[in-house]
């Protein structure tokens, strides 16, 4: 698992022409799947009709029926309480992995089982319910245009440096740092850095250990101060209330803002919007850098696996279910299309900037499971993990600091005795 | 054919005219409010197919262990007080365009037309109306009142108001328009004989009007009780919930499908229930009083 990024610099591209040959028995992969997906840019530029042909050629007597879900979060566990649910589907993240078992079926026959990265994260009781499409590197995605008017010449390594960068952007009115408050979603960014400022991957769990971890000092604490930090300070838009996510990757795109904390996902929707705006070439803008969290000067990445697939528990197919989920995820560019760090290591990954990134070999920090108990207690504590909401409210609180001792209250109430 | 006999053939028809709509009722609101009860007795998680019965437990932890839960209730105030103005808005209005002033169609057209308008997209036309920058602010510029613009819903101490007048303006033409179906009901020599005795407007309308559409005021304030405790979509779609907007039906949803607590937030739906049939209840008592007086 360690090794894995550093894996795909050395394998060389060619392996992964063998990669499909390996596909277990061909022999009962037949009939009909439905496979519901999260990703609309498939849909509309006829990519899933063409990998779903190219299975079908492969595999004569299978039908892929794709479906698209707007809202993957909340939609499919209605779906999932309905017990209609299809074949091949994400491994939602907001189950319980206890519940998986309910819900998927185990995947440990399959060749990826060896192969693929993140397998850990889905492996319950020792069995893998889910393949990831590919893995995110968090990290400050910058306009480098815009540093440039701001006259910043290197990318800052220290928090300081940062904050002295949105100072700079600022007096350039850029907005120096959009952290999508009105969005709601991007916030849960901070439950996130909390790893990078605990600098360590599996934090959550060390976290169930604390009856405080939002007190000042614990990691947890400083990334909702530092976020709130950069509220206070006027760096972040001045508009948090609207979703203006469409608008801020225009802003992003042509260099009107300079900075966000998201993965590398967002470049492809950022060079799109604003390009959309008749900016040439903001490919060549958008750069990468780790985002600092304090003064040490040796910041790190923070690696997190995007959805993966599993295979319904109620699936009538479960073979061909496995098979195209094989498939996608070795013989087809999804992951690379989508802007990720492919889950199979045997695929590099294409996209620039990732490359750029990597290229200077910052550490590498990657995120482990949060347990069942941690997202049960975060429920319990009424935290909404990964959705970014209590953090929002953080961020807006008149008072911060009973704010905080408000969550470290709950949550203590809310951890396992 | 089989012969009836004119009683049956009139059961028959009761029957059958009843058939429809019984079921779908039952169907679509009886059966789901059955269920309702049942989930709130439960630790259902709303995915899983095991259900444990908690007896009152859910109860039990809004209404004492943890009554932050009920704190979003409180937000229903501000509503109220809006849907108060709102009610004296829409009398003052169906009183003017009763008298049969010229325009009064296109009026009554104007002020009726928001509510015949989908709910979220008046709350996402309001959101950008009411951003920075947005139609309130570059309108007020406009008019030279660019001075005053405010953060209208981010600044803390507005943004309540701001939802609430955003409700407003939306369910304004509704009671705008029973109002002004009650004030046609009221007989015309009335007013004439109330002119001959010298009374003037105001008098006519404390004395002839308002008694006369009095029942039908009282229904309205029980409807904005209602409405004001139910608030979801302008909020929802307009802040979100941010600074402390986060009304009593959104704080459900978010317990029932973000904490994954079913359970429990069917426990509150049905607080929220059993809220608003005491509301009812007492106004029906205070207003029946009044009637016999």
């Amino acid at each position: 698992m360690k090794t894995s990024v550093i894996a795909w610099k050395a394998l060389p591209v060619a392996s992964l022409l063998a990669a499909g040959v390996s596909i277990s028995s061909a022999g009962d992969i037949g009939g009909e799947i439905t496979f519901y997906t999260h990703f609309s840019q498939f849909v509309d530029n006829g990519d899933w009709e063409r990998w779903a042909g190219e299975f079908e050629d492969r595999y004569p007597g299978t039908d892929v029926e794709v479906l698209h879900v707007g809202n993957y979060r909340k939609e499919m566990p209605t779906r999932i309480a309905s017990g209609d649910y299809g074949d091949v589907l994400n491994v939602l993240d907001n189950l319980p992995p206890s519940d998986y078992a309910e819900f998927y079926l185990p995947l440990n026959d399959m060749s990826l089982a060896d192969t693929h990265t993140f397998v850990d994260r889905y492996t319950v009781d020792g069995n893998i319910y889910g393949y990831v499409y590919g893995a995110n590197a968090e990290a400050i995605v910058y306009n480098k245009a815009a540093f440039e008017r701001a006259g910043i010449e290197s990318v800052p390594t220290t928090r300081s440096e940062l904050f002295a960068a949105c100072d700079r952007l600022k007096s350039e009115d850029i907005v120096p740092f959009q952290i999508n408050m009105g969005a709601g979603w991007p916030m849960q960014q901070w439950d996130k850095a909390a790893l990078l400022f605990a600098d360590d991957g599996s934090y959550y769990d060390k976290a169930l250990m604390d009856s405080a971890p939002y007190a000042e000092g614990k990691p947890y604490g400083e990334s909702m101060r530092f976020v709130r930090e950069l509220f206070e300070a006027g760096c972040t838009e001045r508009d948090y209330t609207a979703n203006n996510w469409d608008e801020s990757k225009m802003l992003l795109g042509a260099g009107e803002a300079a900075m966000w904390f998201l993965a590398n996902w967002s470049i492809p929707q950022t060079i799109v919007a604003g390009e959309s705006l008749g900016v040439d070439n903001v490919s060549e803008d958008l750069g990468m850098f780790p985002l600092p969290v304090n003064d040490s000067g040796n910041p790190a990445v923070l690696l997190w696996p995007d959805w993966a697939l599993g295979v319904s528990a109620k699936s009538d197919n479960p073979e061909t279910a496995k098979a195209w989920i094989q498939f996608l995820l070795t013989e087809t560019d999804v992951a690379n299309a989508s802007g990720f760090i492919p889950g199979d290591p045997r695929i590099a990954p294409e996209m620039p900037q990732l490359v750029e990134l990597f290229a200077g070999e910052p550490r590498i920090i990657e995120a482990s499971t949060p347990s069942s108990e941690f997202k049960q207690a975060m429920a319990d504590a009424r935290l909404d993990f990964m959705t970014g909401t209590y953090i929002r409210d953080l961020v807006l609180a008149d008072d911060f600091d009973s704010a905080i001792d408000d969550i470290n209250t709950r949550w203590s109430r809310a951890l396992p005795q | 054919m089989l012969a009836l006999n004119a009683h049956m053939q009139r059961r028959l028809v009761i029957v059958s005219f009843l058939i429809a709509p019984l079921s779908l009722l039952i169907l679509f609101s009886i059966w789901p409010a059955i269920q309702l009860v049942w989930f709130s007795l439960t630790d259902w998680n709303g995915l899983s197919a095991n259900k444990n019965f908690v007896g009152l437990q859910n109860y039990h932890t809004i209404l004492i262990e943890d009554q932050a839960l009920l704190k979003p209730l409180i937000n229903s105030a501000y509503y109220f007080a809006g849907s108060v103005l709102q009610l004296s808005l829409a009398t003052y209005f169906a009183v003017i365009l009763n008298r049969k002033m010229p325009g009064s169609n296109l009026f009554r057209m104007l002020l009726f037309m928001p509510f015949v308008l989908n709910a979220v997209a008046v709350s996402i036309v309001f959101r950008d109306f009411l951003q920075i920058d947005g139609g309130l602010d570059a309108l007020m510029h406009l008019v030279g009142l660019g001075v005053y613009t405010r953060e209208w819903v981010q600044d803390p101490e507005i943004v309540k108001w701001s939802l609430v007048f955003a409700s407003i303006w939306r369910y304004l033409g509704f009671q705008l328009l029973i109002t002004y179906g009650a004030l046609q009901a009221v007989p015309t020599d009335q007013y004439e004989a109330a002119r001959i005795e010298g009374a003037t407007e105001f008098q006519q309308f404390l004395y002839i009007t308002l008694p006369t559409i009095a029942p039908i005021l009282g229904l309205q304030l029980i409807l904005a009780t209602v409405g004001s405790l139910e608030v979801f979509e302008v909020p929802f779609l307009i802040t979100g919930g941010a600074n402390d907007t986060k009304t009593f039906i959104m704080a459900t949803l978010e317990e029932a499908f973000e904490f994954r607590r079913v359970g429990l937030a069917a426990a509150m739906a049905v607080i929220l229930l059993v809220f608003v049939m005491m509301v009812m209840i007492v106004q029906r008592t205070l207003f029946s009083k009044g009637e016999r007086a």
